[in-house]
């Protein structure tokens, strides 16, 4: 293939597909290789679509995405044993356009859909096919080869290149905007299974009106007290179930996560959410959490990074993912569409160079960079995330055990228990640090 | 929940594949893993792609099982040379 593109996309995933559908509206030609079947195929998450950019993108989507179920209850909780003390909000107007942004989706379906909005404004979508190298000319990316072998063989070449990869990036890692070797204290590992249940099974068990849905996340026993979590995600007829553990953790664990997974599964809290349903699927993915202070050099000339490979992702209390990824893309697209309208060389220099800054003022990078510490602080503090879920627990079921123990008393043993399990400068030290940890 | 499958092989069968007969996406240095005292990819790997040979204490590769995480290059970058499988093989998620 000789001919030159004005933009190549690499990767059908929310990044990518969000730069192509804003590039092709402005008629710019736009084309997106996916190494998957078909877009979603090879595209894995946690579960929640955080749908703000989607909604700035494509107005009804809202309507006619496939996705699940509104979010309209989130619960945070640490479990300790047979113990579990949680944060429960629910909001009932959640339930309720734009549903608090917050949705379940399943990505097979959700990303084949989302490739097609791309279709239809005029994005070339080949899927099967997949990216193994960048070509570099003089200092600039000038396209891909999409098959091993020799240079100039099976090559598509584009003035810029927006690179969607994903997770892995092996692209921007070949092109050296990011160190070669992955870092394990902050690539998680995530395994899911996607548990069916018939719709009003799962609506009676989780107490769901009509479109309702719950995000549950765990702490503490799920992961063994390592640097990670459990969560529950309610689909329409299903239940999405998984966990994640730093790579760095799971080294240290010396059990499978599958092992893991089936522990979680079981916990008492947990086992009667799943009973009686049927797997569908397992499968496993990982999540870039470098955090602000470690994120890659986004661009150089003839290629962008968005998405998970640029490691944007907002881990913190929220979770976010899928919507950094889009704002990304959109972005991209954004500065590209702006060089354009200047007469610049949408490769060069110049006209990817208010990319970073564009992000910088969005809520991608000023995010992140409000929990830029909290990555390396629980990387660090490992003891917060190992004692506390017990600790806490132990000190909640001791205040609410009942017996003849006048309520003083039991409040004066809780207090000295503070003071022995953990000791008052050490306990508030670290309820400072991890104040700290996400100013 | 008897009836539902517990192992990672048992799990397994639960995906479909697109497998690439002949052509693996994965290689691992032999010489190399067999020096690693830890060789902890034997259970990272989620996937059990990877199995210590009992008699040779070579590794075993099943680039079949791969559900594409990568995970292991970035356990063990040193030996482990993982790529994802030519475009439209390998894993075939349905759900996501």
């Amino acid at each position: 293939m000789d001919e030159e593109f004005d933009v190549l996309i690499i990767g059908a995933g929310p990044s990518g597909i969000s730069a192509a559908i804003a590039l092709a509206r402005a008629g710019i030609e736009v084309v997106v290789l996916e190494r998957g079947e078909y877009p979603g195929a090879k595209n894995v998450y946690g579960g929640i679509l955080f749908t703000h950019q989607l909604a700035k993108l494509l107005p009804d989507a809202i309507d006619d995405a496939p996705f699940e179920r509104a979010v309209t209850r989130r619960r945070i909780g640490a479990l300790s044993g047979d113990r579990e003390v949680a944060l429960d909000l629910k909001v009932g107007h959640w339930r309720e356009k734009p549903f608090n942004h917050t949705m379940t989706a399943l990505r097979g379906r959700f990303d084949r859909w989302f490739a097609e909005q791309a279709e239809e404004e005029g994005a070339q979508v080949f899927p099967g096919f997949m990216a193994h190298e960048l070509i570099v000319e003089d200092g600039r990316v000038v396209g891909v080869r999409v098959k091993p072998g020799d240079p100039g063989e099976d090559e598509m070449r584009a003035k810029l290149v927006i690179c969607g990869e994903g997770a892995q990036a092996f692209l921007a890692r070949q092109v050296g905007l990011m160190p070669s070797k992955l870092p394990q204290r902050h690539m998680i590992t995530n395994v899911k299974e996607v548990i069916g249940l018939p719709k009003e099974k799962l609506e009676d068990r989780f107490l769901l009106e009509g479109n309702e849905g719950v995000a549950m996340e765990y702490f503490g026993e799920p992961v063994k007290g390592l640097f990670g979590m459990g969560f529950v995600y309610t689909n329409e007829e299903s239940v999405s179930i998984g966990l994640g553990l730093t790579v760095n953790d799971l080294m240290l664990s010396k059990e499978t996560l599958n092992d893991h997974l089936e522990h979680f599964k079981n916990l008492p809290t947990i086992r009667k959410l799943i009973e009686g349903g049927e797997s569908l699927e397992y499968s496993a993915h990982m999540i870039p959490e470098y955090g602000y202070n470690h994120i890659p050099k986004l661009s150089m000339p003839g290629l962008l990074l968005v998405g998970d490979t640029a490691g944007f992702i907002n881990g913190s209390v929220y979770h976010e993912g899928t919507n950094l990824a889009m704002g990304s893309g959109l972005l991209a697209a954004e500065t590209v569409i702006e060089a354009k309208e200047a007469g610049l060389d949408i490769g060069s220099s110049e006209a990817l160079a208010p990319y970073r800054q564009k992000l910088e003022n969005s809520f991608i990078l000023k995010d992140m960079k409000k929990f830029r510490k909290a990555p390396d602080f629980f990387n660090k503090n490992t003891h917060i995330l190992k004692e506390y879920p017990g600790h806490v627990t132990q000190w909640l079921e001791d205040y609410f055990t009942i017996t003849e123990t006048p309520k003083a008393e039991v409040e004066r043993n809780i207090l000295n228990k503070i003071k022995k399990d953990v000791g008052w400068f050490r306990f508030a030290k670290d309820m400072f640090a991890v104040g700290r940890s996400v100013r | 929940m008897s009836d539902n499958p517990k192992t990672i092989e048992d799990k397994l069968g639960l995906l479909q594949y697109r497998i690439d007969e002949g052509n693996p996406h994965i290689t691992v240095d032999q010489e190399k893993f067999k020096a690693d005292p830890a060789k902890a990819i034997l259970f990272a790997c989620p996937a059990k792609v990877y199995v210590e040979d009992e008699q040779t204490g070579d590794c075993i590769v099943n680039y079949e099982n791969c559900i594409e995480c990568g995970t292991c290059h970035v356990v063990a970058p040193e030996y482990v040379n993982w790529f994802y499988p030519e475009g439209g093989k390998g894993v075939h998620y349905r759900y996501g």
